[in-house]
């Protein structure tokens, strides 16, 4: 007998729900680079469990604003920085865009650091490492299509569950945990409003609402399917606070308990070889090399694309060298430049870094303005525009986002002229 | 009129500029340009000059010569017309500025940074768009010095890239300028001068809305040409969103295997709809198709094949075959059916061909060899093919009745996609 038509239909939504799948977990994955990696290891060695709570907040502001980039996407089929600039204007659309190139640009040089960190805790050859991570993502955005890459990096997900088992060889004492999850703490003073603002800044970045949009756009995905494109979305937020969760309970439980004071997650990683075992830190390094890797082939692809989409020129992972050679010209000047500049011996990225955090918090109290002024045009949202419950909630939250990052710019700038 | 020679004026330049009245006196801004797309080179109708909160429509022989700045004397704020957009006219900055449109000579979407204008003393025509990064330095205000230190650097002019308006094609997407309703027609004449599979290409690049609009303004028989070349996902969702009458006429175009495809990959309640909307007997076989299961035959089968009753005349075969050829999906055999429907024959092309006009349809039909039914698993179809090197298998019921056929193409089209 033939199966009639509807069964049929409902028995294949978990293979559209795989179909649909990528995007927001990719984002979100990539969301945990060496910047988040370090900035929550930080917090857990210098503050111990008390920004646990905080994850979880930052954790909804996330989802929300990925919902409407990741909406937009797939009602309107076009990227955010073509939206922008078909709305407010080239001049606006350009100033933003080459923020963000310079932003992304920072973050670029952060995991390609992060690279060379990682690779010297597990006793390999940094000079080795950054070279051929450079060669390697190069290659896979040059000559990949966009499923083998989506696969390639959907793989490496995997590797974030490292955090997790460190999580639990670093045995923590749970109770304590599950009560500061629970119960917010607040200070006050400056160091914990500067973790605190450090904490949501490298949650949400503006690349990751250009990417997520971007990718939902390549894939094509109908507005029919939208719900599970929106669970893709959750799922990716979820994750990403699960992963930072269990780098604060590590470093938390061991380094923060011994009163070892660290800045990066190269720190944290060498930290913990005395105090727990062996293994944790090499897993929790492998995890930082893991991370790094992933983010710098998804930040340059990114950035170009983003470019070319502002002023116009042709961009796809798709396209070949010669059909997009904008594109693929700056693609690879951000990953030689990258990891060029990191591989300089002795080289002290930090001023570079604080510069690249500035912008990014001047950036994305403007981007998040302007997603929600998308996102709420009737002509260009139609009915998927957003609600006034949703919408309520999405500006009391993305002005509570826009505040900490500016907090963060002024905190940037006392750190950039001290 | 002395000077009957034009200058040529960038849209940047008159878009945003102050507008004086004959007395000096500041009139107000340009906001917009508002063209009529039927000619050639579409004339500039009016310009839309906000003034004190209002929108005036200024039009080009009401300036004091062709630079565009002042106004004749005796034309004041008061004997303006208010601005209202008309039928079958194009608002420059609005609808095409930072917009993609067509380029149809090398057939790619590019993003418009300027407009070409050429000003004479009685009118101002639109003669192409600019889409190059110079046009892009020029809205933000650093063509010169960015083109000087080019050339002094590299020695390399940076040259204005255009599309003559001739190669232009708007996607016509409505929208709404000042609270007024912005609808135009596009010629459609000028996409269907290009071939579908460049067209579908172009398809798959476009927005939802523009996917929508470029589809709709298509005849349905060249709508559908290019959605079958278009991948499966673009074809879904471009299906979905237009109204369903419009899917239902482009629907019934395509061919029936790629037709199935689309509809049983769609919402089912929006295929239902566009079931229903389609003529009986087309909605009929295709609902027949869609009841079997995607890896069986029946799954790929077509009824699209060509089949005449047993006593049919061979020229009477070839004539109707050579009405039907356009819409067959299955061109390579001709099946022999009697008078319930029973498979007898089946009868190649060539065979067909070859044979004598009067005689009857049997002296070149042989006895079917192989024949599947509907459950079939697909994989022992391909297997037949493979073997026997044959381009399309009839599907039978139990009791021999021809119900459709699998075709070589179809199946490999599943089996490896359409190249997407």
């Amino acid at each position: 007998m033939n199966p009639p038509a509807s069964t049929r239909r409902r028995a294949i939504n978990w293979t559209i729900f795989f179909a649909v799948l990528g995007p927001g977990i990719i984002t979100a994955m990539v969301d945990n680079d060496a910047g988040g990696i370090s900035t929550y290891s930080a917090a857990g060695a210098n503050f111990g469990n008390a920004f646990l709570w905080s994850l979880i907040p930052i954790m909804l502001a996330l989802i929300l604003v990925q919902e409407m980039s990741n909406r937009m996407g797939v009602v309107t089929g076009k990227g955010l920085a073509a939206l922008i600039r078909e709305k407010f204007g080239v001049k606006i659309t350009f100033y933003l865009v080459l923020a963000l190139l310079v932003t992304n640009f920072g973050n670029v040089l952060a995991e390609f650091a992060g690279i060379a960190a990682s690779s010297q805790i597990l006793g390999l050859k940094a000079s080795f490492c950054v070279p051929a991570g450079a060669i390697f993502v190069w290659l896979m955005a040059v000559k990949g299509s966009y499923k083998t890459v989506e696969r390639v990096f959907l793989f490496a997900c995997l590797f974030y569950a490292l955090y997790i088992v460190t999580g639990f060889l670093a045995k923590p004492d749970w109770g304590a945990v599950a009560r500061d999850t629970a119960i917010p703490t607040f200070s006050f003073n400056t160091a914990w409003l500067a973790m605190l603002v450090g904490i949501i800044g490298t949650t949400i970045a503006p690349w990751m609402q250009f990417y997520q949009q971007a990718s939902v756009v390549e894939k094509r995905i109908p507005i029919e399917q939208y719900r599970y494109s929106k669970y893709d979305t959750i799922i990716g937020g979820i994750v990403v606070t699960v992963v930072a969760y269990f780098i604060v309970v590590v470093c938390s439980a061991t380094l923060f308990n011994n009163g070892v004071q660290i800045d990066t997650a190269a720190q944290a990683a060498e930290a913990l070889a005395p105090l727990t075992s062996q293994y944790a830190s090499i897993l929790f390094a492998i995890g930082l090399l893991s991370a790094s890797l992933f983010a710098a082939s998804i930040l340059p692809l990114s950035t170009a694309y983003t470019v070319c989409e502002a002023l116009g020129w042709e961009a796809a992972v798709d396209r070949k060298f010669a059909e997009a050679p904008q594109f693929y010209l700056l693609y690879t000047l951000l990953i030689l430049f990258g990891a060029g500049i990191a591989m300089i011996p002795g080289i002290n990225l930090f001023s570079i870094m604080l510069v690249s955090q500035i912008i990014n918090g001047v950036l994305l109290p403007i981007i998040i303005l302007f997603i929600l002024l998308l996102v709420n045009d009737r002509e260009i949202m139609g009915e998927y525009r957003n609600g006034p419950i949703t919408n309520t909630i999405s500006v009391i939250a993305m002005i509570l986002v826009g505040i900490a990052a500016l907090v963060m710019v002024v905190f940037t700038m006392i750190d950039l002229f001290r | 009129m002395a000077n009957a020679k034009g200058d040529f004026i960038h849209l940047s330049a008159i878009v945003g500029r102050k507008v004086f009245l004959a007395d000096h006196t500041v009139l107000g801004r340009v906001k917009d340009l508002a063209v009529d797309i039927s000619k050639f080179y579409p004339p500039v109708v009016s310009l839309a000059v906000g003034s004190n909160g209002k929108l005036l429509s200024v039009s080009w022989t009401d300036f004091s010569d062709k630079t565009g700045y002042v106004l004749k004397d005796g034309v004041t704020r008061g004997n303006l017309p208010e601005f209202k957009i008309g039928t079958g006219q194009l608002l420059l900055d609005h609808q095409i500025l930072d917009k993609q449109i067509l380029d149809m000579s090398g057939v790619k979407l590019v993003r418009v940074n300027d407009c070409l204008m050429l000003g004479t003393d009685t009118s101002l025509l639109l003669t192409h768009v600019e889409v190059g990064f110079r046009g892009f330095l020029r809205r933000l205000g650093f063509e010169k010095p960015f083109v000087d230190f080019v050339k002094w650097l590299f020695g390399y002019d940076l040259r204005d890239e255009l599309v003559p308006w001739r190669e232009v094609h708007v996607i016509p997407v409505e929208t709404t300028f000042y609270g007024q309703q912005v609808k135009f027609e596009v010629m459609p004449e000028k996409l269907t001068k290009l071939n579908p599979a460049q067209l579908a290409d172009v398809l798959e690049e476009l927005g939802v809305e523009e996917q929508k609009a470029m589809i709709e303004s298509l005849e349905p028989e060249d709508a559908a040409d290019v959605l079958e070349q278009a991948s499966e996902k673009v074809q879904v969702n471009v299906i979905s969103a237009i109204d369903t009458e419009t899917a239902a006429d482009i629907v019934e175009e395509m061919s029936q295997s790629e037709a199935v495809d689309v509809i049983a990959s769609m919402d089912d309640e929006k295929a239902m709809e566009i079931l229903s909307e389609m003529e009986r007997e087309d909605a009929e076989d295709m609902q027949e198709l869609l009841e079997h299961h995607e890896d069986s035959a029946g799954g790929h089968m077509t009824t699209a094949y060509m089949a005449v009753k047993v006593g049919t005349k061979i020229v009477d075969a070839v004539a109707s075959f050579r009405s039907q050829a356009d819409e067959l999906d299955v061109w390579n055999y001709i099946y022999v059916i009697d008078e319930p429907g029973h498979l007898v024959g089946v009868a190649s092309i060539r065979e067909l061909l070859a044979g004598a006009d009067t005689a009857d349809i049997s002296t070149v039909a042989s006895a079917p060899t192989l024949t599947f039914g509907p459950e079939t698993p697909v994989s022992e179809v391909a297997e037949s093919f493979k073997k026997y090197g044959i381009r399309g298998v009839p599907v039978v019921d139990d009791s021999n009745k021809l119900i459709g056929v699998v075709a070589f193409k179809n199946l490999m089209e599943s089996a490896f996609g359409e190249g997407d």
